[in-house]
């Protein structure tokens, strides 16, 4: 599975967005739920998911999915193709 | 079986008459806090719950659970037992809003229930066959808990155990379908759940989040054991692991921020000249709390005669009245709705005593017109404070707003906002041009934000400075008065903090230099 698949299913969890609306360029207002407690959901399933703990600057870097691939990657995350 | 989120999306724009529609109302408030145990005064104090992020009392996120089970449980015609619940709280309920339930579709004996606007969402699974060890005896009613106010790190290390009680009389009467259908011990450990986290840990400070529970047969005793298993500061979550009579489960709350105590009139007495204010009779619009209350203090230490108004604060603007009499203040308080001026009552409230200056801090709760990620706190450690309270829906209700999608400005919200920062003053400044008064001195406590602010405060800082020109404009034209206008940095009060804005922890050295120069300067 990619990161981007991975992510996708932690935006499921946190906020309910369907997998076929996830893209890496959305923004806080465009998904519902994506808000201040929502987010701190998507930290933390992404702690758990990624086995990381994150700086409260990076916490707010997440500002889009591409942004969290971006962390994610620069923090040493494999990303491994579908194929 | 694993329990995932509701995909909402999709379904809230589905435009269908709604499964359910209610309005939780102050009475069956109390009766559910009767049921549960849960005293908490954020569901049950408007005096507490004014001073809280939401700024008035709202419903229990149990209490929408149960609501929503009752809903769904209706029209099936036979028991069963839960085996699994899972809920989560978005934003809250308040009283007297009506709020509109859905059921998407699921599979036989599960079901998923959410509302519309988003405030939670309930999803889970049903065993049609209860089996023995569920019928449980229960006591009718447990021991009274005292709230308790823990510190985030008592929280943490939160351990121990409450009994289960029930009074199923009571229940039968709120909730007859799910007393009717579902096992009377694990109604107990939802109730618990509330009961919980509201009075005993996190306590008094919690805003219960989510709730987790997988149900088995088991023959333990009634009673709920806990341990916090996880708590974080960043976010000041604390997550409970809950067991007991065949249950085990999650419990998620985060930390409400404490209210804000402003330095007391002595502290302010130590900062400020005796005589500085001699002469001054300052009436504070909005002076039982926050800037306002600091702003009486600070006059009243300078010698200045105080009158301070109210409008649902009249315990706390008495307390204030109380601090400045210890300093032989010439003070008094009376209410004030800068919505609706009341010319008589403020006449005789008044007398014969008329204001030279007018400090104005009347405000509405603060709401952020879009999206505000995780903000950073004040620096002080560990983080005590929740993040922003930033889901915002467009609907009817004041306290939940948010720019239209594709919007780039809320034109509800700058309105709600200038009613306050504009015309209420406005209103107040005509009565005393009416009489004829002239010569008064305003304070306008305006905005930083007006000086290149954020994308998350635009209706808020464009009604700050409609009100700027249009006070000023108005003080001018009918020769009653000038205007200063500071534009203030986030200081701490209970609205900013709850916000977690970033403040500038230095309110009385700020306010106080700020009203220092406006005496001598007023256009």
């Amino acid at each position: 599975m990619t990161l981007a698949e991975r992510l996708s299913n932690i935006f499921f969890n946190a906020f309910g967005l369907e997998k076929e609306k996830f893209s890496p360029a959305l923004a806080p207002e465009d998904v519902a739920n994506w808000d201040s407690i929502g987010h701190m959901n998507m930290v933390m399933d992404l702690e758990k998911e990624f086995d990381l703990r994150f700086e409260v600057d990076e916490i707010m870097e997440m500002s889009s999915p591409q942004k969290i691939l971006d962390i994610l990657k620069a923090r040493g995350v494999p990303d491994r193709s579908s194929g | 079986m694993k329990i995932g989120t509701v995909p909402c999306e999709r379904l809230r724009k589905r435009k269908v008459k709604a499964f359910a529609t209610h309005r939780f109302e102050q009475i069956r408030q109390r009766d559910f806090a009767r049921l549960s145990g849960d005293f908490n005064p954020l569901h049950v104090d408007p005096l507490f719950a004014r001073r809280t992020l939401y700024g008035e009392p709202v419903v229990h996120g149990v209490h929408l659970a149960l609501w929503a089970l009752e809903a769904w449980l209706a029209d099936r015609p036979r028991p069963a037992a839960l085996g699994e619940l899972k809920a989560r709280f978005h934003k809250p309920v308040p009283l007297e809003i009506p709020i509109a339930l859905e059921r998407a579709d699921a599979a036989e004996n599960h079901f998923r229930l959410f509302t519309r606007d988003g405030h939670f969402e309930i999803s889970g699974c049903l065993d049609p066959e209860p089996n023995d060890c569920q019928r449980v005896e229960l006591p009718q009613s447990g021991a009274a808990l005292t709230c308790r106010e823990t510190t985030f790190s008592e929280a943490s290390r939160g351990e121990g155990e409450i009994p289960l009680f029930l009074d199923r009389d009571l229940l039968a009467r709120l909730f007859p379908a799910v007393a009717a259908k579902l096992p009377a011990v694990q109604i107990a450990q939802l109730l618990a759940s509330t009961r919980l986290t509201g009075m005993v840990c996190p306590g008094r400070r919690s805003i219960f989040h989510d709730i987790e529970m997988h149900f088995e047969s088991n023959a333990e005793p009634p009673a709920m054991k806990y341990r916090c298993r996880q708590s974080d500061p960043r976010f000041s979550i604390v997550r409970l692991a809950v067991s007991g009579s065949g249950m085990r489960g999650i419990l998620s709350s985060f930390f409400n921020p404490a209210p804000v105590n402003q330095p007391s009139a002595v502290e302010v007495a130590n900062a400020v000249r005796p005589d500085e204010f001699k002469g001054q009779n300052a009436l504070v619009i909005g002076g039982s709390r926050g800037l306002g209350e600091l702003t009486a203090k600070i006059i009243a230490a300078g010698g200045g005669s105080v009158r301070l108004t109210y409008h649902r604060g009249r315990e706390d603007a008495a307390r204030v009245i109380a601090e400045l009499k210890a300093l032989n203040a010439d003070a008094r308080c009376f209410p004030l709705d800068v919505l609706s001026l009341d010319r008589p009552a403020i006449q005789e409230a008044l007398q014969a005593w008329t204001p030279s200056h007018l400090y104005y801090f009347a405000s509405p709760k603060l709401e952020p017109s879009s999206k505000c990620l995780l903000k950073k706190g004040t620096g002080s450690e560990p983080n005590t404070g929740i993040p922003s309270e930033n889901e915002l829906k467009r609907r009817a209700c004041p306290l939940f707003q948010q720019a239209p999608k594709g919007q780039s400005f809320s034109a509800e919200l700058f309105d709600r906002y200038r009613l306050f920062y504009e015309r209420g003053l406005q209103d107040i400044l005509k009565l005393w041009a009416a009489c004829g008064s002239s010569g008064i001195r305003v304070f306008y406590p305006s905005t930083f934000l007006l000086n290149g602010g954020e994308e998350c405060w635009r209706e808020f800082a464009a009604a700050k400075a409609e009100g700027e020109k249009k006070i000023r404009c108005f003080l001018k034209e009918s020769g009653c008065g000038g205007l200063y206008a500071p534009r203030l940095p986030w200081l701490p009060t209970d609205r900013t903090m709850s916000l977690r804005l970033k403040v500038d922890p230095k309110a009385l050295e700020v306010l106080l230099s700020e009203i220092r120069r406006s005496i001598s300067f007023i256009d």
